[in-house]
């Protein structure tokens, strides 16, 4: 299928990829900055020398568009690597952070947070709480109902995230129009156009132990996603190396919501697509499905912020490519549902 | 003695349906044991408790002298390797990948598996004739090859025994046959075997002991030859099965009499017209590949 | 390129120019230095989301993403000065020709690059954003927030953009005035009985949702000696809606409405309804749209004291004649723009 220097290659191809769009991301946009002096102004930024050209072109270069180029970056990996993981560890393709209800029950979780005018590190852990209660309870609904498929699992995520959507529209309701109601829709909406560098430092210790730790247990993903009775029979603890699994991709949703608030589809997609590349092994896919989704999710943003006179929400771009392209994968798969 | 299993009963609590009653068998290093019996007797469920899978409600399993119940899944997965039915995974992993799982239980928590594990997966798909599909993926393989993958899966773990649930269910007759062939060969490599079957002819093809379970859950065990009677077999199967040795296979076979002949009382007037046909079942078991 | 070239021109006219006079004024240069003592370049304000901003003495150009911070702006005189705003009016246009050409840095938040290009000496912006503001500021353009939710608001905003744009003179002629005609309209109506007020409820872009009291719509009525019904409806939304059985049972003297481009109804619908041929407010035909049409006289602003006055002489026109109401319109428009409008372009 895919040998190891084939999946090298493609890899360093990814990061190579990523590197180029870095940088063409760094030279574009509505201020008008040459991609020399965009470059001159980073190296010299980097290297401590005194920036060659006006204070605002640095200040747009270092203050607006490496931040939201990192976030971009850090958030399209962590959602992809979510997504991946679910998808291992439920055995289902057909599941995601946003399918699952995971990217709503933080929202609202955010939402709970900026009503209680809690900021910054309540934000990150009642948004990691209403992720992690979401995703019980999608998990929980096929258990009560004894069922073990797919499918119920997909109804499941659908009756939680429409529970989650309605449990939000009533926070809007009872929010504060002028000061709370602007910021939860933000959350809803999903935007990287307020991203600054210490808003993403604080969720970076999250992201960083998460990937981690799923990056080093992701061969075991792989047990897993044979089924419990198989992984049990290899010896596996499937409660706990699942229920850590689950913590650490809600963490890695929770935080990419709180930076961006939710982005639908580039955790469901994403993997597959990165699982066309290099197969469905999780020691590949993990790595591959972050640089992807890296690209995809900077590709998106870099499109949001200069595509039209105001900037357009990154899940209206993030469908518009998504979901054509999973009704592409499931005729081109015809994907076993049950 | 690998295991000691003593008054075992299970109950599925759901359905309050109990399966297993009393049972109790020991299984020696390098033996091998068939289990038959009825359907919904409990075949695969003694599987699943005597893997961990499943907690039984009363009695007590012992491997090498341990309480199972105090096992972790890791512990029994370095003694016990267990073939389940086969099924297909949600994900098309190259057969290489999936055998290389089976050094799970030999695996660090958090850690992956290193050349040596790759060796020994390799190693098996030698030992099964199967090195051809290491590349493809799982998914695209035919039921026979998966049964394979899945045997080798569970050599890798290097367990004392394996246990196979039905492993000849789904397969056509010349998969039947191989492996059956591949069991009896690990039995011979020093593995003990425990294998459940609806085929009491395969349990007479790998021979050692037999284990009956009965419709109430209760379990007789012996060797082959002296467990396996044509009045057992019509009690068990509620059918008539003839036990006939065959000169030109050098062994006793258990086939059916003629359709409609020794099992009318199941059998009603809607196979009469069959009568001249020769049975199925009669041709199907050719043991041509058996030595 | 025109452009470009004439200003290099002017660049080099200014260059001779000061080196004549550096020239020919050396010998008193450090004279001069001495005697005025040097001009402060920068200010700090604070603003009305309470932050501190430095802000220059002398700002050259503003940009706006948020309506209601239009009115302000442009009633202060300083539309000239707009170098990046979310939605040009035919109002707008009109006072600040100059406004045709200016492009757009956000709508509602602030694009920052598309405001880093425009690069605005002062961004004005509502204060409850502080998101935006502070993403602003952070790019080193002074971000002033202002509240204008409630009259003290109003004047408060006033004032301090007039700080702000350098037309303090302006901000306090305009709060007089908004002051004297609150004043003039409370004392003109203050003998009426509540029992002879008239009723009102002011409807915005759907049948059934109504301004509650906390709203600016509410303090015109009462500020023009009505009743607003819908007063003590609780909600924290803006534009609840209460439904148009509730509307029946209040059945108002006057229905105020709106005048929303893509409202969910037109008043000449409502007159044609036979449900609604029972209301009050119907029969009668007291029902109209606040003019809104080019200036928005129901919206945070000095300008919202036209509305109050509108008001005052619909509900009462045998205290406050028609002719006052045309006087005092006019007046307000010299005052502030230093011209006088059609009363047909402006839609009352």
């Amino acid at each position: 299928m895919h040998s190891k220097w084939l999946v090298l290659s493609i890899n360093l191809f990814l990061l190579a990829a990523l590197a180029v769009c870095v940088v063409w991301s760094m030279c574009v946009g509505k201020y008008p900055i040459t991609p020399l002096e965009s470059l001159q102004i980073l190296y010299a930024n980097v290297f401590g020398l005194a920036a060659p050209t006006d204070q605002m072109a640095e200040k747009v270069v270092m203050g607006l568009r490496l931040p939201r180029i990192l976030a971009a970056v850090v958030i399209g990996a962590a959602l992809s690597m979510s997504g991946a993981t679910y998808q291992g560890i439920f055995k289902n393709p057909l599941v995601s952070p946003d399918f699952l209800g995971v990217s709503s029950g933080a929202c609202i979780g955010a939402a709970i947070a900026i009503l209680m005018s809690l900021s910054g590190t309540g934000i990150q852990i009642f948004a990691f709480c209403g992720g992690l209660l979401a995703v019980t309870i999608t998990v929980a609904i096929p258990r009560l109902l004894k069922s073990d498929s797919n499918i119920m699992l997909v109804l499941s995520g659908i009756i939680v995230g429409g529970l989650m959507g309605s449990l939000l529209g009533l926070l809007k309701y009872i929010a504060d129009p002028e000061t709370q109601l602007a910021s939860i829709v933000y959350w809803q909406m999903g935007s990287l156009s307020y991203v600054n560098l210490p808003t993403l430092g604080s969720v970076m210790p999250a992201i960083i132990v998460s990937t981690i730790i799923i990056l080093s247990m992701s061969w075991w993903i792989d047990v897993i996603s044979l089924g419990e009775r198989d992984a049990q029979t290899l010896g596996v603890n499937v409660r706990r190396t699942r229920n850590i699994a689950i913590l650490c991709s809600t963490l890695l949703t929770a935080s990419a919501v709180c930076v961006a608030g939710t982005i639908g589809w580039l955790g469901l997609v994403i993997p597959h697509f990165a699982r066309m590349l290099v197969g469905p092994e999780n020691t590949r896919l993990l790595p591959a499905a972050a640089l992807v989704g890296a690209i995809f999710l900077l590709l998106v943003d870099t499109a949001a912020r200069t595509i039209g006179s105001s900037e357009m929400p990154l899940s209206i771009l993030t469908g518009i490519i998504g979901a054509p392209f999973f009704a592409w994968l499931l005729y081109r798969r015809r994907m076993k549902l049950h | 003695m690998i295991y000691e299993i003593n008054h075992l009963s299970f109950t599925y609590p759901q359905a309050n349906r109990s399966v297993l009653n009393d049972v109790s068998l020991t299984l020696a290093e390098g033996a091998i044991l068939s289990i038959l019996g009825p359907n919904g007797a409990g075949k695969s469920t003694l599987l699943n408790c005597m893997a961990g899978l499943l907690t039984p409600a009363y009695g007590e399993i012992k491997l090498y002298g341990k309480d199972l119940s105090t096992m972790t899944f890791r512990e029994i997965a370095q003694v016990v390797g267990y073939v389940q039915q086969i099924h297909s995974p949600a994900y098309g992993y190259s057969v290489l990948h999936f055998v290389t799982m089976g050094r799970a239980p030999r695996i660090p928590m958090f850690g992956r598996p290193g050349e040596a594990d790759k060796k020994a997966a390799w190693d098996a798909l030698e030992t099964l004739g199967i090195t051809h599909l290491a590349h493809k993926p799982y998914t695209e393989i035919s039921g026979g090859e998966m049964q394979k993958a899945v045997i080798a899966r569970a050599m890798v773990q290097e367990p004392r025994v394996i246990l196979f649930d039905e492993p000849t269910a789904h397969l056509d007759s010349g998969n039947q046959i191989r492996v059956l062939n591949i069991i009896r060969d690990m039995a011979e490599r020093g593995y003990s075997v425990v294998m459940t079957t609806h085929n009491p002819d395969h349990a007479l093809l790998l021979g050692g002991e037999v284990a009956i379970l009965g419709r109430d859950g209760r379990l007789q065990i012996g060797p082959c030859s002296e467990i396996i009677t044509e009045e057992l077999l019509l009690e068990i199967y509620n059918t008539r099965l003839c036990l006939i040795p065959v000169p030109e296979v050098s062994r006793v076979a258990c086939i059916p009499p003629r359709l409609n002949q020794g099992d009318q009382r199941t059998r009603g007037r809607m196979n009469v017209l069959r009568l001249v046909k020769p049975s199925p079942m009669s041709r199907s078991i050719r043991p041509a590949d058996y030595e | 390129m025109k452009f470009k070239g004439m200003h290099k021109i002017s660049v080099l006219l200014i260059i001779l120019l000061m080196a004549t006079l550096f020239t020919g004024c050396s010998s008193n240069k450090a004279e001069q230095a001495s005697q005025t003592a040097p001009k402060p370049t920068t200010v700090t304000v604070t603003d009305m989301a309470g932050r501190d901003v430095v802000v220059p003495a002398e700002v050259k150009s503003v940009a706006l993403v948020w309506g209601p911070s239009t009115s302000f702006v442009l009633a202060l005189g300083k539309g000239d000065i707009i170098t990046g705003i979310n939605y040009k009016s035919d109002f707008a246009v009109k006072v600040a020709p100059n406004l045709a050409n200016v492009g757009s840095v956000g709508k509602g938040q602030a694009d920052l690059e598309a405001l880093a290009k425009v690069k605005p000496d002062v961004f004005i912006h509502k204060a409850t954003d502080t998101k935006s503001l502070d993403a602003v500021q952070a790019l080193g353009i002074p971000a002033i927030g202002i509240v204008a939710e409630t009259p003290e608001d109003l004047v408060k905003a006033t004032e301090l953009l007039g700080k702000v744009l350098g037309a303090e003179q302006k901000a306090t002629e305009l709060i007089a005035f908004y002051n004297e005609k609150n004043d003039f309209a409370k004392n003109l109506t203050k003998d009426i009985p509540a029992d002879q007020r008239k009723t009102v409820i002011v409807m915005g872009s759907e049948l059934g949702k109504v301004a509650h009291g906390e709203m600016l719509q509410s303090f015109l009525v009462e500020t023009a000696g009505g009743i607003n019904m819908a007063k003590d409806i609780q909600s924290k939304e803006i534009w609840p809606t209460v439904g148009t059985e509730q509307i029946f049972a209040w059945d108002p003297d006057f229905i105020f409405c709106e005048d929303y481009t893509g409202a969910a109804y037109t008043i000449d619908e409502l007159k044609k309804d036979s449900s609604f041929a029972n209301l009050k407010a119907i029969k009668n035909n007291k029902i109209a749209y606040i003019p809104a049409h080019q200036d928005l006289w129901d919206f945070p602003g000095v300008q919202s004291s036209l509305g109050t006055l509108w008001m005052l002489n619909q509900m009462y026109p045998e205290k406050y004649s028609e002719a006052d109401f045309i006087k005092d319109v006019n007046a307000f428009y010299t005052l502030a723009y230093g011209t006088t409008f059609d009363r047909e372009w402006l839609g009352y």
